[in-house]
């Protein structure tokens, strides 16, 4: 045999030339193979290989109506899954499809079961999102916006230049300009039951204005580094602050104490969220964590560590008792009390995402740092729309990033600031029906169960 | 603490720790405690099965309990705070007990007050004090399994080599002169094809050279215009010429009968220069014309240097050893340096006049005596 010949170089190599004669000696002549042979080729077989041959065996016994569905070859797995789903929807019999082709013999059972669950639902639809204006004003990043959560007449955006600035939602004009930070301010938050913003800063300080006359009111001394989050409690009067010094102070409003401190994180924290009900407070963290705290006690309910890099934002869906949270390439959300975790978003090769937001319509977006703006499904997580922001005329390329986003209190708006240092208003299409705008393709898979 | 994307240093023994969680949680997943804790639904996300899985909002009743609660604890803890940093009563009475020395007459125990010490609520509180960034975690907190693998796989194949850095060649400087090759100083061009020159360069520098020809020419053949019509009007110029000068060698013959041709006046050089100046236009007063203004004698002044020397001297500060301001023959030697110092010519007159003669002088050629042998260099 010419195998003999070249120099076998390692063992690896000789089994595979020894297992080589051995087949050509045994099995090459045989019509069939024995069948345990055969269901460990079928076993090493692709999802698509094993798909295609159950394609073929169908369409050679099955009737008319099956084979114009059949009709369309896929060509990649998507388009595979696409014609799982129409299929799907003629045949009743999918469970007898789903075992063929995942073979439940090798595969686990709990997979195929719930990947048919998978396979039966589709996501809800949503009209695409597109910018409706810009505005510029500010001399920096714009690092931070806030709504007005009473009327959803105006919103505030805070900037690198220290400035903060408020604007009429309508239309678009700057009302006023607030300065009193003499380093960039990092968070605004605007309470709906007393007439105060709160804002903090890279200086240090945490600062409660009066939005009658415009003025500061209170700062709350204490934190050791720069502030870089603010949420205020929906129910008690206490600000929940957190930055660079990794803990998380809760003030008394009135009397300026740091009434708790909360101590657990491993490094800078990057967003808080109050909610009415323990957690009190959700914090997340550069050191890839999301923490919830019982405040009372003090200390950490749960800590959810799926994520593998800084969790830079998170979001409180206004509808449900959910948050969910974003580090690099991974959207993650989580039942509130226990964190149980809800759905992994489509979210692979996001990149960095800066910042999220969730409006009533179960809408979730995603800001990322490379200025791709994209849009889930919170249900399904599936991923329905993702465009790329425009930098402004004068702006490097490099700018285009999206630091902050909120929706409006109906959830039809979308504002987010811009690292072109413009504030952009996106609206849904409203002409949009779910025929001419059927946005990404859903494309149901199990490996969206990431480690 | 170091990079995963840059190999370890030499030196370092330990793991390099790629994950962003701390160290002291990672090993623990390990432990029979903790991953008894790990379970598979941790993993699975809920609503992947049912979408329409419910997570309701809290409900009045809970949040209502949930708030009181929490103002309760909150409010005490105001309360706390409040007494100890502003109420002089919470202040602490101690009485010292110690025994005092002898030499100070006070009593055997008196009062001391202790209170806290007030402070500037809008001072920064940690002047002088290095300031801690970052607060460390408390020690007691319970450890948590870490559910993620570890941050280095999810990167693709060909990221490494982007991260990869090139060995350290300054293009800037080379301060240990070394030769660096060419490929090297460039960067990471690994790849052969990229280096070969794009057919555009050629075909720009072609369309280059062919513009600035093409300008060339245009420019040669505008001077040659030029010149030919400048050597035309010379010729018409001297043609002209010409034919005024035969003209007038023409009229020479004949004068011209109409012309009445007045005598010169004489007259003075006084009154013609006036005329001058009067047809000039220009104010010439008498005493010019008339020579009597005469140039003011300046007389022939001699300034010694010194004079000078010393001024610009004056203020310059001197050491104290040196007690003249300049040396005292230096006048002596400013005159000797452009007069011929006859001593010391004929010293050295003499001296060459007894060395080898000969020796100095220019060469002085000899002519050759071999004439008759033939040319051994001619053809």
């Amino acid at each position: 045999m010419d195998g003999n010949d070249h120099k076998v170089e390692n063992l690896g190599d000789v089994d595979k030339f020894y297992s080589r004669i051995r087949w050509n000696n045994q099995f090459s002549y045989m019509a069939t193979l024995p069948p345990h042979l055969q269901s460990e080729m079928e076993g090493q077989k692709s999802l698509l290989m094993r798909y295609d041959t159950y394609r073929k065996e169908s369409s050679s016994f099955s009737g008319e109506g099956k084979k114009v569905t059949l009709q369309h070859v896929p060509t990649d797995f998507s388009e595979a899954s696409q014609a799982v789903i129409s299929k799907k929807e003629h045949d009743t019999h999918a469970s007898a499809f789903v075992n063929k082709i995942f073979q439940p013999e090798v595969a686990e059972e709990l997979i195929v079961n719930r990947y048919e669950k998978l396979l039966s639902q589709r996501p809800e639809w949503h009209a695409p999102w597109k910018l409706s204006r810009v505005i510029n004003g500010h001399l920096g990043w714009v690092r931070c916006v806030a709504i007005d959560p009473v009327d959803n007449e105006w919103f505030i955006t805070g900037s690198n230049d220290t400035t903060m600035k408020v604007w009429d939602l309508a239309t678009g004009k700057l009302k006023t300009t607030l300065a009193g930070h003499v380093m960039t301010v990092r968070d605004v938050a605007v309470s709906d039951r007393h007439p105060y913003l709160f804002s903090v800063s890279e200086d240090k300080t945490v600062k409660c204005w009066d939005l009658e006359k415009n003025q500061i009111i209170r700062d709350y001394y204490g934190h050791l580094s720069g502030v870089r989050t603010v949420s205020i409690h929906p129910t008690l009067d206490l600000i929940a602050t957190a930055g660079r010094d990794s803990v998380i102070k809760l003030w008394d409003m009135r009397t300026r104490i740091p009434v708790i401190t909360l101590v657990g994180h491993k490094g800078p924290i990057n967003q808080v969220q109050c909610t009415p009900v323990d957690p009190q407070v959700v914090s997340s963290s550069t050191d890839a964590t999301v923490r919830l705290w019982d405040v009372v006690a003090g200390k950490t309910m749960k800590v959810l560590t799926h994520h593998k890099r800084s969790v830079r934002a998170t979001a409180l869906h206004p509808k449900e008792f959910s948050v969910a949270s974003a580090c690099t390439d991974d959207i993650r959300s989580w039942g509130l009390a226990e964190g149980p975790l809800l759905t992994n978003f489509e979210s692979e090769k996001t990149g960095i995402i800066n910042t999220l937001s969730i409006n009533q319509d179960d809408v979730l977006f995603a800001g990322g740092d490379n200025g791709v703006l994209s849009f889930y499904d919170y249900k399904s997580g599936h991923k329905y729309q993702s465009l790329a922001t425009r930098e402004m005329v004068g702006s490097l390329e490099g700018e285009r990033s999206v630091l902050c986003s909120t929706f409006d209190k109906t959830g039809l708006r979308l504002i987010t600031g811009e690292a072109d240092k413009s504030i952009k208003i996106w609206k849904q299409d409203e002409t949009a029906t779910k025929e001419s705008e059927p946005g990404l393709a859903w494309n149901p898979n199990l490996s969206a169960k990431r480690f | 603490m170091f990079s995963n994307r840059l190999p370890p240093p030499k030196h370092s023994q330990g793991r390099v720790s790629t994950a962003l969680s701390s160290d002291r949680v990672e090993p623990a997943i390990l432990t029979d405690q903790i991953a008894k804790n790990v379970k598979l639904d941790d993993f699975i996300p809920k609503r992947q099965s049912n979408f329409e899985l419910s997570v309701p909002l809290p409900t009045k009743a809970e949040i209502q309990e949930c708030t009181a609660r929490t103002k309760s604890y909150i409010q005490r803890l105001v309360n706390a705070k409040l007494a100890n940093s502003n109420n002089r009563a919470s202040s602490r009475y101690v009485t010292e007990t110690h025994q005092a020395p002898a030499n100070l007459l006070l009593n055997n125990s008196h009062h001391i007050e202790v209170v806290s010490k007030q402070m500037d609520p809008l001072l920064p509180r940690f002047v002088g004090k290095k300031a801690r960034k970052v607060v460390a975690p408390t020690e007691n907190d319970e450890v948590v399994p870490v559910l993620h693998m570890d941050g280095s796989n999810d990167r693709g194949e060909a990221d490494p080599n982007e991260w990869k850095i090139p060995a350290a060649v300054s293009n800037w400087k080379n301060p240990n002169g070394y030769t660096v090759a060419l490929e090297r100083r460039v960067g990471k061009a690994l790849d052969n094809e990229n280096n070969t020159i794009n057919d555009g360069f050629m075909k720009l520098s072609e369309a280059l050279e062919n513009a600035d020809k093409k300008a060339r020419q245009e420019i040669r053949s505008k001077m040659e215009l030029k010149r030919l019509a400048m050597e035309q009007e010379m010729l018409a110029k001297e043609s002209k010429l010409k034919e005024l000068s035969q003209r007038a060698r023409y009229h020479n013959g004949t004068p011209q009968t109409g012309a009445i041709v007045k005598p010169k006046k004489q007259t003075s050089t006084v009154a013609r220069l006036k005329e001058l100046a009067y047809s000039q236009g220009r104010d010439v007063s008498e005493k010019v014309i008339l020579g009597a203004a005469k140039r003011s004698e300046q007389p022939d002044l001699q300034y010694d240097s010194r004079f000078f020397t010393r001024g610009a001297n004056a203020s310059a500060k001197r050491h104290e050893d040196q007690v003249y301001d300049n040396p005292l023959f230096v006048q002596q030697d400013i005159e000797s340096i452009y007069k011929t110092n006859y001593e010391k010519l004929d010293e050295a007159v003499n001296v060459k006049s007894e060395g080898a003669s000969g020796s100095h002088g220019p060469i002085q050629f000899t002519k050759a005596e071999s004439d008759d042998k033939s040319d051994n260099y001619g053809a």
